[in-house]
């Protein structure tokens, strides 16, 4: 699946004294199995540059196209092709169990009772929960990390062909985090399923992006393979983004060495420069 | 965002006399043109009323489109009075639509109740549109206050109002997205028989109860981090005045209502 | 490598061992901000397993930055509401200024010495306006007017709200709303402020800036207890705590605790980047990246 946003705008609190353009003129596609990351200060658009690629909010302007068609054009996207987790997505939580909350998509979509089961148990296994211990548990009881992981089995047992995710480690500690983005890049490994992430922590989006879109004051301002824009310094604080620690630490080496270092994105990389920079400075 | 932004946008900045007069003199304003829209006896009171409505949304600047917004909600029950007027007996026959005959009583009549109804909602409007939420409360809860000699709470009154509409938009929000949260998880609300519709409000309805409770308890323990300790020994920080443009306001107000229910 | 000078006296190197001596700040001599004595917690309801705080020992002094770190669900919101007397202990005791919050009478004077700041901004804003919120403590503990309305000018600057003062809640961003709920607490001048997440909603950016404003509170005499998930916001703090299943199994400054992989990991937690690649490096632990690249 691709799609397709052309020339796509949205006014936040239309029709109010208030009333922002949140997204302004953007134009964007992702295409299938893609592994994409927005990122942007504050209030740069960036979650309503999602809810819009999710058909579920209509553009103001501009449309959206599915695999070349205009959605807005009586063409419904295929329901269930699509999967979009917002902020906080435990909010959302309703069921008694674990199990029905996660069966509600697949019941929505109508499958039957054995495919339902076994979406449930592939979406809890995804999301890293013991089907047999969680499954009954009822979901309000649960640690806030455990809530989260069941709202996006909630959204992976839909079997999106593209998944989208509003900031899906916020609020979470460090090992909850480290875990949810390993599983996604699995996820989208095995089965192909396309996935864009809305953050700001860049550390986590150099593990996480392939591809890297920088939004600032709704507009789209780099879309770039991630390495590329992650390593741009200038560029991101430009936008008021912070580089990842790497690339901090291989700027530093270069100020003191004097000697270019290229930027590392992966501590492995960030490890061989410190061992050379010591081993020049024991030499000297 | 847009069900939220309808209800939250009631609010018009700007600086003109409307905004700043005493919104206590504003809110008893209002109330006095409710009671009067129902006293006046006919077209020449009413039209005096208009026009003195009129005058007020110019002064204050506020846009068509909003005084639109404002009425669309009360379009059709202004409509259906007026239809179902229409065929009052009385006067010339102006028209006939089948076996039905429209008397120029039945328009008349119809047309002064329709407007009635207009004037109504407009009024409340332009006391929103003008009056900051903040004002609004304390002017409510100004007004409210000599029930603190009944040895009511007023202060906890008070507060229960500004909190009620300080969540209000904010729940409103919270809904909106709960809603799209769960639409992508292919729900459809509204849908299907009975029984499935109402089913289908239990998946908004439980996580927005969820929130609000969370929200409350929160705000319980925000509040008595920071103090609260219910009005004992309480400053009372914004003293409303009354200054000399509310006192010809209100003249203006008292001799408007008396020309209008005496014309 | 030179160490950075920790403004603490030295401790003992093994943080797993040390469990708080009542630590005392800057001035030996002084009474402890906060002290909590073999405090203990369970949530009344059913399925509560197991105690959100466990014999938990530890002394705040003024001008301290005691960071409390710890996976979801480790106790660290539980000891937050211990601070200021919101939840009481069942064993043990917490006292303020050698005010103990069991005591009914006390509480007043305890909320007014201990400012409170929790994870969501949006359900700590009590008041239609920015400005208003700010009043709302002020009002509370009965201030003049004139000096109230001094405290909110100077909230206001502070915090660079001047232009969104009559702004409401519900217009307001997530870091906007993150700012006036600090506005509304600092305000009220606390000698001990307690901070649950507070930097939650806002970007690595003005986290950091929000880190500076926190160290110049600190360097005048503010004592602050700082939940956070951060790992980098944690190594600048005078001392790091780490809880786990309610338990404090680490109290000591941050270059001890981090140099504890095993402690770290057995508490869902991670080192940060400077840490992890001194230990690599089989070099002293660094805390930052300056150390690091020397």
């Amino acid at each position: 699946m691709r799609i397709e946003l052309e020339n796509a705008g949205f006014v936040y609190q239309q029709g109010t004294a208030f009333e922002v353009p949140a997204v302004n003129g953007v134009s964007l596609v992702v295409g299938p199995g893609e592994r994409v990351g927005i990122a942007g200060p504050v209030g740069s658009g960036k979650s309503s540059l999602l809810a819009l690629m999710s058909g579920i909010v209509p553009p103001d302007s501009g449309r959206l196209l599915v695999d070349g068609r205009p959605v807005a054009g009586g063409t419904r996207i295929e329901r269930g092709s699509i999967g979009i987790a917002f902020q906080s997505p435990e909010n959302s939580l309703f069921e008694k169990t674990v199990y029905d909350d996660v069966a509600f998509a697949p019941r929505n979509l109508g499958v039957g009772r054995d495919e339902e089961r076994r979406r449930v148990m592939a979406a809890l296994a995804a999301v890293g929960l013991d089907r047999d211990q969680f499954g009954p548990r009822n979901p309000f009881s649960l640690s806030s990390g455990e809530q989260r992981r069941v709202a996006l089995a909630g959204v992976l047992a839909l079997e999106p062909r593209l998944l989208l995710l509003d900031e899906p480690t916020a609020f979470l500690d460090p090992a909850t985090r480290a875990d949810i983005i390993g599983r996604l890049v699995e996820l989208n490994r095995a089965h192909g399923m396309a996935m864009v992430i809305v953050g700001h922590d860049m550390d986590e989006l150099a593990v996480f992006a392939e591809r890297l879109v920088i939004m600032d004051s709704g507009r789209v301002v780099a879309d770039s393979p991630a390495r590329k824009l992650l390593t741009d310094v200038t560029l991101l604080e430009r936008h008021g983004l912070e580089p990842p620690g790497t690339v901090q630490l291989s700027r530093m080496i270069t100020q003191k060495t004097g000697q270019h270092v290229e930027p590392a994105l992966t501590e492995a990389e960030a490890l061989m420069q410190l061992k050379k920079l010591r081993e020049q400075g024991g030499s000297r | 965002m847009k069900l939220a932004g309808a209800v939250i946008g009631q609010y018009f900045p700007g600086a003109s006399v409307v905004h700043l007069l005493d919104p206590r003199m504003k809110i008893l304003a209002a109330f006095a043109y409710a009671v009067a829209l129902f006293l006046v006896g006919g077209y020449p009171g009413l039209i005096l009323m208009a026009a003195a409505l009129a005058a007020a949304v110019a002064v204050a600047r506020i846009p068509a489109r909003w005084l639109l917004r404002a009425i669309k909600p009360i379009v059709f029950l202004a409509g259906f009075t007026f239809i179902f007027q229409l065929f009052l007996r009385g006067g010339e026959v102006l028209a006939s639509i089948g076996p039905l005959d429209v008397y120029e009583e039945g328009v008349r009549h119809g047309a002064f109740l329709a407007a009635r109804l207009v004037l109504l909602v407009l009024s409340s409007a332009v006391l929103t549109f003008t009056t900051a939420p903040v004002l609004l409360t304390d002017g409510f809860s100004r007004l409210l206050s000599p029930l603190g000699k009944l040895r009511l709470p007023a202060y906890e009154l008070s507060l229960m109002m500004s909190i009620a509409l300080r969540f209000i938009p904010t729940l409103l929000m919270e809904l909106d997205r709960i809603i799209k949260a769960q639409k992508a998880r292919g729900a459809e609300p509204g849908r299907g028989g009975l029984v499935r519709r109402a089913r289908s409000v239990l998946p908004v309805m439980v996580p927005l109860f969820v929130l609000s409770f969370r929200h409350a308890d929160e705000l319980a323990l925000a509040m008595e981090s920071r103090c609260y300790r219910g009005g004992r020994g309480r400053t009372v920080r914004r003293r409303l005045k009354l200054r000399a443009r509310d006192a010809v306001f209100m003249v203006i107000v008292a001799v408007t209502i008396a020309a209008a229910l005496l014309v | 490598m030179q160490l950075e000078k920790s403004p603490l006296p030295a401790r003992p190197a093994s943080a797993r061992i040390l469990l708080s001596t009542p630590a005392t700040g800057n001035d030996p001599l002084s009474e402890p901000m906060i002290i909590f004595e073999d405090c203990s917690y369970r949530y009344p309801h059913a399925g509560a397993l197991r105690p959100a705080l466990d014999k938990v020992d530890l002394a705040i002094g003024t001008g301290e930055l005691v960071a409390v770190v710890g996976a979801n669900g480790s106790g660290k919101s539980t000891l937050a509401r211990m601070a200021n007397g919101l939840l009481l202990p069942d064993g043990g005791s917490v006292r303020v200024k050698g005010m103990s919050t069991a005591e009914p009478g006390n509480l007043d004077a305890i909320r007014e010495t201990v400012g409170m700041v929790f994870q969501n901004p949006e359900s700590q804003i009590v008041a239609n306006s920015v400005e208003d919120d700010i009043a709302f403590g002020l009002e509370n503990i009965g201030l003049p007017v004139a000096e109230i309305e001094e405290r909110i000018e100077e909230a206001l600057g502070v915090f660079g709200l001047e232009e969104l003062r009559g702004r409401e809640p519900h217009w307001l961003s997530g870091g906007q709303k993150q700012r006036t709920v600090l506005a509304g607490v600092m305000a009220l001048q606390p000698g001990l402020l307690v901070l649950d997440e507070p930097t939650s909603m806002l970007d690595p950016r003005s986290q950091r800036e929000f880190i500076d404003y926190i160290d110049s509170l600190r360097r005048d005499g503010t004592a602050i207890i700082y939940i956070t998930h951060i790992m980098r916001e944690a190594a600048t703090a005078d001392r790091v705590v780490v809880l786990s299943e309610g338990r404090v199994v680490a109290d000591a400054g941050p270059r001890e605790v981090f140099s504890d992989e095993g402690l770290l990991r057995s508490a869902g937690l991670d080192a940060p980047l400077p840490v992890r690649l001194s230990r690599a490096l089989d070099a002293p632990v660094a805390l930052t990246l300056e150390e690091l690249v020397g």
